[in-house]
């Protein structure tokens, strides 16, 4: 509540002092500085996008990207209480607040009024057992705490901002625009005399001269900044020997905030050179990591290689179509694609330090690319068209649903203590994510399979299909069934047992149980061949509940990825899927049943 | 004769070991997973695993279902059968064969596991030593006679009535992890039990932090008769008087002892700079075993292993006064099977794979 | 038939050796488990002298390249007269390349000797002497007995036992590794 206060004092105090029109200023220096969040150490660019997302749940606004929108809030906190930042879908919280109904997004200072009218009943909603809150006080809460981090970053860099008082002769700086930093050295003395002069004249300030009026004013005014920078913490942007600290922080223990002066004058005057100039100039010389994730970010290598997955198949489709067979530019898009795939998880390896699969998001990147590069592999050993369009269609379905997996803007996290550092963590993990990218594609093969069979397809292309199908089960039961194991193993060095029937565990053994029964199946001929396959193809089932499921359960030792919403989607998929192959199944053996007949 | 007996336990043996056997066992195994899984929810962990897993039979009302160890051991059983009576080894079975083989070996892990594992913990605080194990899950009743240790009952074999004793004990209410609560109504109550009553709840998130409890009654002991409150961790045990004799009851966490002793010297917490999510803990500790000193660093996923104990970090205890370490502290004879097992049953697939791959479809 | 009944024993025999193997395995490990001890910095033993009961006089850095063993103990400190018999023991197993210097804090000579009279006779690398200068608590710090020093033959001190709460075997192994 008092934040709230004090930046609305900040803003006041500053009205005369917005920033001059729309610079025309390059981002790439300014994004390319590093900040602390998180437990990593980012590019400020990271940064930027993750803040703006977790705000508004989009990646720019007002035409502006997320970098462009930081600088505004940093350097000209006056224009960035206007601009409308957060975003509030559920009506009943708007009508709380009292805002206009017409949109969904509004601005710092649309909001304040409104916060600060029920800051008090938030409060008891803050003490209360998060389970039991319903939807409006969760959405209210986090707003609550989503309007508090933004009132920090706003006021990250007070210290160096413009004041806008004018100061009396005696205190000048001689400088036109003065900030709290300037009068630093002789901020005692200022306070001194400030109380000297109540002490003398009483606190009316009618009965001050002009310049008494404005030693009183920007005494006050030091004050205040003072007050509300002091536990300002939030950007973490100043390295002192290895710690990171905020720009306060930094100014408490007399550090130089020079550079950091330039770079608001620079933005505040629309002077693009001053601007690079004085971002390069706090940068220094910037690590390999922070350019490559900058790169990283404006690349958005996965999206990308989605793209180029569907591209492929489409043209694929096309050149089947006109009974061609010209694979060059397919091939070339499955190419491009794995290439940024692979490149994007190398960045992701060397960025985060750890192998690519901690989190469930991680997962369905890598078993994406397993899929795509197994595709390629098959269709250069066995010029297998199937496993083109199974291999490149799961993957960009995968990379599809990536994003929905994650939770907030942030996909590059630190992980707990347990996860990491370990080589059969490591081994277990890519190992089961390789065998559920196997079984995936298996399971494609065997919906293939059904189709081309009603589609009257050779029987030597079925057959072949068929062999490709028995090969990739025994693959997919080796990874599955060593990493389930590499698990135990993982499992029984950290903590002590090899088994624990737990969730995550039970789902991996029962995609290794599913694999092993239809292999005795049909070795005891107990399933036929069409049977057989139907089993195959419902490992998508399978898979999926073994991969999602078990976090839904939210129970164990491995619920380090509670999704919430996914059930839905998860039951959607099953139950179309059971139905599909169920189909499939049907017609195949009606169509038996008819050439038999 | 003989000839027909052997006929029939051949005939007998084939039909355990033929691929029938896992076409049939499987289904259920994979249901029971399910259901076990989905179990854990409402139950908790522990108790979910015990009644579908750690169980011969379950039964959900009325009817009795195949609980783990039934399935998994006649799966085992077929398994066998076929490995020694009907593997045997050419270029195109020998991948089968080593998996099956492995498969067998983790099994057999398995077995020593479930019969003869210890799981327990120690919390130790900085500076002092310990040998003491608690268990996780067994409770025990204790009573020592003039402070020689009398009987010890664990928790599920405690019967409503303990004799053995010069005065009845009745047992009323037993708790695995209790909560307290104020005592609403009147009675003969005496101690804690005046103003405190237990009551069961469901267990806690970190099996350490369960607070069992006992609620019993005693009688024969006239001015001493009437219902106490016993539970872990009670500041004082109940004491009672009889025929001359000082009896303490205590009750809680089973407990044993290390043939040696630990002291903690150092725990640290390594976080994740600017946020509290631990990165790692460890504990710097001195083992002390007969007279020798030695120290060792206990880390997560680096475990201390010594004497057939294996000492895990698990987790920790911080007041504003003291930092405690707690270890997982667990005995596993079957402990190196599962590696056995996997090289065996990798160099299986792969090789059956190989096989496979070369064109000749099995 | 009879390959089927030669592969039934070779299975049999597979299964039964591997599984032997890997309970060997672990009662190993768990017998053998001396953890990696840290490098704890080997201090030199300091030199002294001491007169043994025969009256000859001598510095103990005289036994370089012999593991020596000092044994600080008293006849009056039960525990050393508990374990004495099991050090003069080990002494006489390892005669060629141990030294067992018992130095005795008791305040008479004859007690010494009449508790000596009690025991087996000590093999030659068995000194007994009388610590009159007090080298236990002045040089070594020794507050509490018994308590057994162990150098290897650099004479660099490498275990301590305080007590006599040692096994020995264990006592044997350590020598063992010197």
């Amino acid at each position: 509540m008092k934040k709230i206060l004090a930046v609305l004092f900040l803003i006041l105090c500053c009205t005369k002092i917005a920033a001059a029109a729309e610079p025309e200023l390059n981002y790439t220096s300014f994004g390319l500085l590093p900040v602390l969040h998180e437990g990593r150490v980012k590019p400020l660019d990271s940064f930027a996008r993750i803040m703006l997302r977790e705000f508004s749940g989009r990646d720019a606004v007002r035409g502006h990207g997320a970098a462009e929108w930081l600088a505004e809030v940093l350097f000209d906190p006056v224009s960035a209480a206007e601009t409308p930042v957060f975003e509030i879908t559920n009506p009943a919280v708007r009508e709380h607040f009292d805002l206009k109904l017409k949109k969904t997004l509004f601005s710092f200072s649309e909001l304040a009024p409104g916060l600060a009218a029920h800051a008090a009943e938030t409060q008891g909603l803050r003490d209360a057992n998060p389970d039991n809150l319903t939807a409006q006080q969760q959405t209210t809460l986090r707003l609550y705490d989503d309007v508090a981090i933004y009132s920090e970053l706003l006021r990250s860099f007070s210290a160096v901002l413009p004041l806008g008082i004018d100061a009396p002769p005696a205190y000048g700086t001689g400088k036109t625009e003065n900030a709290y930093v300037d009068f630093r050295a002789s901020e005692s003395k200022i306070q001194n005399d400030a109380a000297k002069l109540v002490r003398k004249k009483g606190a009316d300030t009618a009965k001050y001269t002009d310049d008494e009026k404005k030693l009183a004013s920007l005494a006050f005014a030091l004050q205040e900044i003072r007050t509300a920078g002091v536990n300002n913490g939030t950007l973490k942007i100043i390295n002192k020997n290895g710690q990171w600290i905020s720009p306060w922080q930094s100014l408490l223990q007399n550090g130089d905030l020079k550079n950091w002066q330039d770079m608001a004058i620079a933005y505040r005057s629309g002077n693009a050179e001053g601007w690079r100039a004085a971002a390069n100039a706090v940068r220094g010389k910037t690590p390999f990591k922070i350019y490559l994730e900058k790169a990283y970010n404006i690349t958005a290598p996965f999206p990308l290689a989605m793209g180029f997955y569907l591209l492929g198949i489409i043209i694929l489709a096309a050149e089947l179509y006109r009974k061609s067979n010209r694979m060059l530019f397919p091939l070339l898009c499955l190419g491009f694609g794995l290439a940024l795939h692979v490149t994007g998880l190398a960045s992701r390896i060397i960025i985060l330090s750890r192998p690519p699969v901690g989190t469930l998001y991680e997962s369905l990147l890598f078993v994406s690319l397993i899929c795509a590069a197994t595709a390629l592999a098959l269709y250069l050993r066995r010029k297998n068209l199937v496993a083109l369009f199974a291999g490149q269609g799961a993957a960009a379905f995968l990379l599809f649903l990536a994003p929905f997996l994650l939770q907030r803007g942030e996909s590059m996290e630190m992980l707990v203590a347990v996860l990491n550092t370990s080589f059969w963590l490591g081994t277990h993990v890519l190992c089961i994510t390789a065998g559920y990218a196997v079984c995936i594609l298996a399971a494609m093969f065997a919906h293939a399979w059904f189709i081309l069979r009603l589609k009257n397809a050779p029987a030597r292309q079925l057959h072949l299909l068929y062999d490709s199908i028995y090969k990739t089960t025994l693959a997919a039961l080796l990874l599955t069934g060593i990493g389930t194991i590499l698990g135990g193993i993982w499992a029984d060095q950290s903590w002590g047992r090899f088994w624990g029937w737990d969730p995550k565990e039970n789902g991996a053994l029962l995609i290794v149980l599913w694999l092993i029964w239809i292999q005795h199946g049909r070795i005891a001929a107990r399933l036929n061949r069409m049977a057989f396959l139907a089993a195959v193809a419902f490992l998508n089932v399978i898979v999926a509940l073994a991969w999602f499921g078990v976090n839904l359960l939210g129970i164990g030792l491995h619920s380090y990825g509670f999704i919430t919403g996914i059930a839905l989607a998860l039951g959607f998929f099953c139950a179309g899927e059971t139905i599909l192959i169920a189909t499939l199944w049907k017609l195949n053996a009606e169509k038996t049943r008819h050439a038999l007949a | 004769m003989l000839q027909k007996t052997l006929q029939n336990c051949r005939k007998l043996a084939l039909a355990v070991a033929r691929a029938d056997a896992p076409f049939y066992l499987l289904p259920p195994l994979m249901l029971l997973l399910v259901a076990g899984t989905l179990a854990q929810g409402p139950m908790g962990l522990y108790a979910a695993q015990k009644k579908f897993f750690s169980s011969f039979i379950f039964w959900t009302g009325p009817v009795p279902l195949p609980g783990g160890y039934t399935l998994i051991g006649l799966i085992a059983l077929s398994l066998l059968v076929k490995f020694l009576a009907f593997s045997e080894w050419s270029r195109r079975r020998a991948g089968i064969n080593l998996s099956h083989f492995g498969v067998l070996i983790l099994l057999f892990g398995g077995l020593l596991t479930a019969t003869g594992a210890k799981e327990s913990f120690m919390v130790i605080p900085e500076d002092t030593e310990s040998r003491y194990l608690y268990d996780y899950h067994q409770r025990t009743l204790y009573i020592f006679e003039n402070d020689v240790l009398k009987l010890s009952k664990p928790f599920n074999e405690l019967k409503l009535r303990i004799t053995g004793v010069p005065f009845d004990l009745i047992v009323q209410n037993i708790c695995s992890n209790c909560a307290i609560v104020k005592r609403a109504n009147e009675g003969n109550y005496h101690g804690m039990a005046k103003f405190m009553a237990l009551e069961s709840t469901p267990p806690s998130k970190e099996p350490e932090a369960d607070l069992p409890g006992l609620t019993f009654s005693i009688a024969g002991l006239k001015d001493q008769d009437g219902t106490y409150i016993a539970f872990e961790g009670m500041p004082e045990p109940i004491t009672l008087y009889a025929n001359e004799k000082e009896y303490k009851i205590i009750f809680g966490k089973r407990q044993s002892m290390l043939p040696f002793t630990i002291r903690l010297s150092d725990f640290e917490k390594e976080i994740y700079p600017g946020t509290d999510k631990a990165r790692g803990y460890s504990s710097d500790i001195v083992i002390v075993d007969n007279g020798l000193e030695w120290p060792a660093r206990i880390e997560m996923n680096k475990p201390l292993r010594y004497k057939g104990y294996t000492f895990y970090q698990s987790s920790f205890e911080q007041t504003d006064k003291m930092q405690a370490t707690i270890l997982s502290v667990v005995e596993n004879k079957g402990r190196l099977f599962p590696y056995i097992g996997t090289l065996i049953i990798t160099a299986g697939l792969l090789l059956h794979l190989a096989f496979v791959m070369r064109g000749r479809t099995a | 038939m009879q390959k089927k009944r030669a592969t039934l024993w070779l299975n049999a025999a597979l299964f039964l050796a591997v599984a032997a193997l890997g309970y060997g395995l672990t009662i190993y490990f768990d017998g053998a488990s001396m953890p990696a001890r840290a490098e704890t910095e080997t201090k030199p033993l300091p030199d002294f002298s001491f007169t043994d009961l025969s009256g000859k006089t001598r510095s103990v850095h005289d036994f370089k390249n012999k593991i020596v063993i000092i044994n600080f103990w008293a006849t009056w400190c039960a525990p050393c007269v508990v374990e004495f018999p099991a050090l003069l023991k080990i002494a006489a197993d390892n005669k060629d390349n141990v030294v067992l210097i018992a130095l005795s804090s008791d305040a008479k000579e004859d007690d010494i000797k009449k508790f000596l009279q009690q025991q087996k006779a000590p093999t030659e690398n068995v000194l007994i002497a009388h610590d009159r200068e007090d080298v236990t608590l002045k040089i070594f710090g020794v507050t509490q007995l018994p308590e057994t020093i162990i150098t290897d033959p650099e004479l660099n001190i490498r275990e301590k036992l305080i007590g006599a709460e040692w096994e020995p075997a264990m006592l044997q192994k350590i020598i063992d590794s010197l």
